[in-house]
C-alpha cells in the first residue's frame, strides 16, 4: 500500500520530517541503550609519545579562523594572489586588460540574455 | 488514518527508514571492502556470514558493544555519541521524499529541504563529534574537513538542481524529489538537456567521492599525516556511530544520484522486475564508480584536492546549472 501526502505548503513537508527526525532519535537512542556499550578506560591525550605539558587547553581547542586556515590561508590566498598577478603588475595595461575583459563578459552575457529574453520568452 | 500512521511508521523505522538504511549502509561498506580487495589482490571480507558479508554488521557491534571507551581528561564522549546520533536521524529522516517511501511526501521545493537535512546536519553533527573529542590532531581534521565540505556541498547542491530546473518549468510540485525522478529520463534522451545532465552527472561522482573521503580526498584522516585527523580521539562506540554516519551519508548521497539524476527505476514502477533490476544495477554502478576511483587514485595534497573539486566538481555544476536555466529561456 503506498500514500502520497502531497503538500501545499513546503512548511508542512518541514513539519513531517521534525517528526521523523523526532522518532528516528528516539528509536536510535532506544537501540544504543540495549546495546549497553563496555567499559571506559581514561589515558592521556594522544600526542605521539609526548606528554601534556606540551600543549594547553587552548590549543586543542580551536578558534574559528584555525577551522578555516586551510580554505583561508592556502585555497583563498592562491586566489587572491593570482588576482593581485594579474591586475597589480605595475602595468596600468594589464589592469585595463583585466577590467575590459570581464566587463566585455558581462556585456556579452547580458546582451545574449536581453536577445533571449525579447524574443523567445515575450514570444 | 490509522493505516496511514502505521504505514508511515512502517516507513520511518523498517523500509526505507531506520533498518533498510542501515543493512543497505552496510551493504555498500561490505561490497566498497569486497571490490577493493579484489582490486588489490586481496579477499576482502570473508569469515562472518555468506561470503562476509555480516562483517560490516559485527563491526559495528564490536565497536559500539564490546570495544573499550578510551578517553581523556578533555573528552566528552556522551555528547559525541548524541551528535552522531542526530546526525543519523538527519540523514535517514529525508528518505520520505525518495520514491522508494510506501509514505511519500511531496511537496513543492521539498529539494532544499533534503539539502538541509543532508548536507547541513550530517557534516555538523560529524564536526561536532570530533570537537567533543578533542586534540591537537582531531583540529587539524576538523579544519581540513570544514575546507573540503566548504566546496564540495555547494556542488553537490548544484549538481543535484541541474534536473529540477528544467523538469519543474512543465511539472508540478516544483523542485520536488519525487516530481524530478519520475521525469529525469526524459533529459537523458534529449539532445539539448544531455550536456547539463553529463556535467551533472561527473560533478555529482566527484562529489559522492569527496563526501565519502575516499580517495583521492582522504585529507581529513590523512594517518601518515594527521594520525586520522577527525578521528583521532575516536574509540569505541563513538567510533562505530561515526562510521555508521559515514556509511549513512555514502548512501544518501549514491541514493541521491541514483533517484534524482539518474531517475531510479523509472520509467519502470519499483514494484515490477525490471523496474527492480534496472534501480539495483544504477546503484551497484555507482558504487562501483567510486570504489574504482578510490582504488585507481592515491591521495591528494589538500589545495590539490580543493582545485580537483573546484574545476571537476563545482565548475561542471554551476555551468549545467547555467545551462539549463539558459534551456528553459529558449523552450519558453
Amino acid at each position: 500500500m503506498i500514500n502520497e501526502i502531497r503538500l501545499d505548503n513546503p512548511i508542512q513537508a518541514v513539519f513531517y520530517i521534525v517528526i521523523n527526525f523526532a522518532i528516528l532519535l528516539v528509536v536510535l537512542g532506544a537501540f544504543y541503550i540495549l546495546l549497553k556499550p563496555g567499559s571506559r578506560r581514561k589515558t592521556s591525550i594522544y600526542l605521539s609519545g609526548e606528554g601534556e605539558e606540551v600543549i594547553s587547553f587552548k590549543s586543542i581547542t580551536p578558534s574559528t579562523l584555525n577551522l578555516y586556515w586551510f580554505f583561508i590561508k592556502r585555497f583563498a590566498k592562491k586566489i587572491y594572489e593570482h588576482l593581485v598577478n594579474t591586475i597589480h603588475t605595475g602595468n596600468l595595461m594589464d589592469w585595463v586588460e583585466f577590467m575590459v575583459s570581464w566587463y566585455g563578459l558581462l556585456i556579452i552575457a547580458s546582451i545574449l540574455t536581453t536577445i533571449i529574453y525579447m524574443f523567445m520568452y515575450k514570444g | 488514518m490509522i493505516q496511514l500512521i502505521l504505514t508511515w511508521l512502517f516507513s520511518i523505522i523498517v523500509f526505507p527508514g531506520f533498518f533498510f538504511t542501515i543493512a543497505l549502509a552496510l551493504f555498500t561498506q561490505y561490497l566498497i571492502r569486497k571490490w577493493s580487495g579484489r582490486f588489490q589482490k586481496r579477499m576482502g571480507p570473508t569469515y562472518v556470514g555468506p561470503f562476509g558479508v555480516l562483517q560490516p554488521l559485527y563491526d559495528l557491534i564490536k565497536l559500539v558493544h564490546v570495544k573499550e571507551e578510551v578517553i581523556h581528561k578533555y573528552c566528552m564522549p556522551g555528547l559525541a555519541k548524541l551528535f552522531g546520533l542526530i546526525g543519523i536521524a538527519a540523514a535517514i529522516s529525508v528518505i520520505v521524499f525518495y520514491p522508494l517511501s510506501p509514505f511519500r511526501v511531496i511537496c513543492d521545493f521539498d529539494y532544499f529541504i533534503f539539502i538541509y537535512m543532508v548536507s547541513i546536519w550530517i557534516p555538523l553533527a560529524t564536526i561536532l563529534m570530533s570537537l567533543s573529542m578533542p586534540g591537537p590532531y582531531t583540529s587539524i581534521g576538523v579544519s581540513r574537513f570544514l575546507t573540503l565540505i566548504t566546496l564540495v556541498e555547494p556542488a553537490y547542491f548544484a549538481s543535484l538542481i541541474v534536473p529540477m530546473i528544467i523538469i519543474s518549468e512543465n511539472n508540478k510540485p516544483v523542485y520536488s524529489i519525487y516530481t524530478t525522478s519520475i521525469n529525469v529520463i526524459n533529459l537523458w534522451i534529449n539532445p539539448m538537456t544531455i550536456i547539463p545532465m553529463v556535467l551533472a552527472l561527473i560533478s555529482s561522482i566527484v562529489v559522492l567521492q569527496a563526501k565519502s573521503l575516499y580517495n583521492p580526498f582522504n585529507i581529513p584522516e590523512a594517518e601518515q599525516e594527521v594520525i586520522a585527523g577527525y578521528e583521532t580521539e575516536f574509540s569505541g562506540p563513538v567510533l562505530g556511530i561515526a562510521r555508521l554516519l559515514h556509511d549513512i551519508d555514502v548512501t544518501i548521497t549514491a541514493l541521491s544520484i541514483v533517484y534524482i539524476l539518474l531517475g531510479g527505476p523509472y520509467p519502470f514502477s519499483h514494484l515490477s522486475i525490471p523496474g527492480l533490476v534496472i534501480l539495483v544495477l544504477k546503484y551497484l554502478a555507482v558504487i562501483y564508480v567510486s570504489t574504482l576511483i578510490k582504488n585507481l587514485f592515491g591521495r591528494y595534497r589538500l589545495e590539490q584536492a580543493l582545485y580537483t573539486i573546484f574545476k571537476y566538481a563545482l565548475i561542471p555544476s554551476i555551468l549545467a546549472a547555467v545551462f539549463s536555466t539558459i534551456y528553459v529561456v529558449a523552450i519558453t
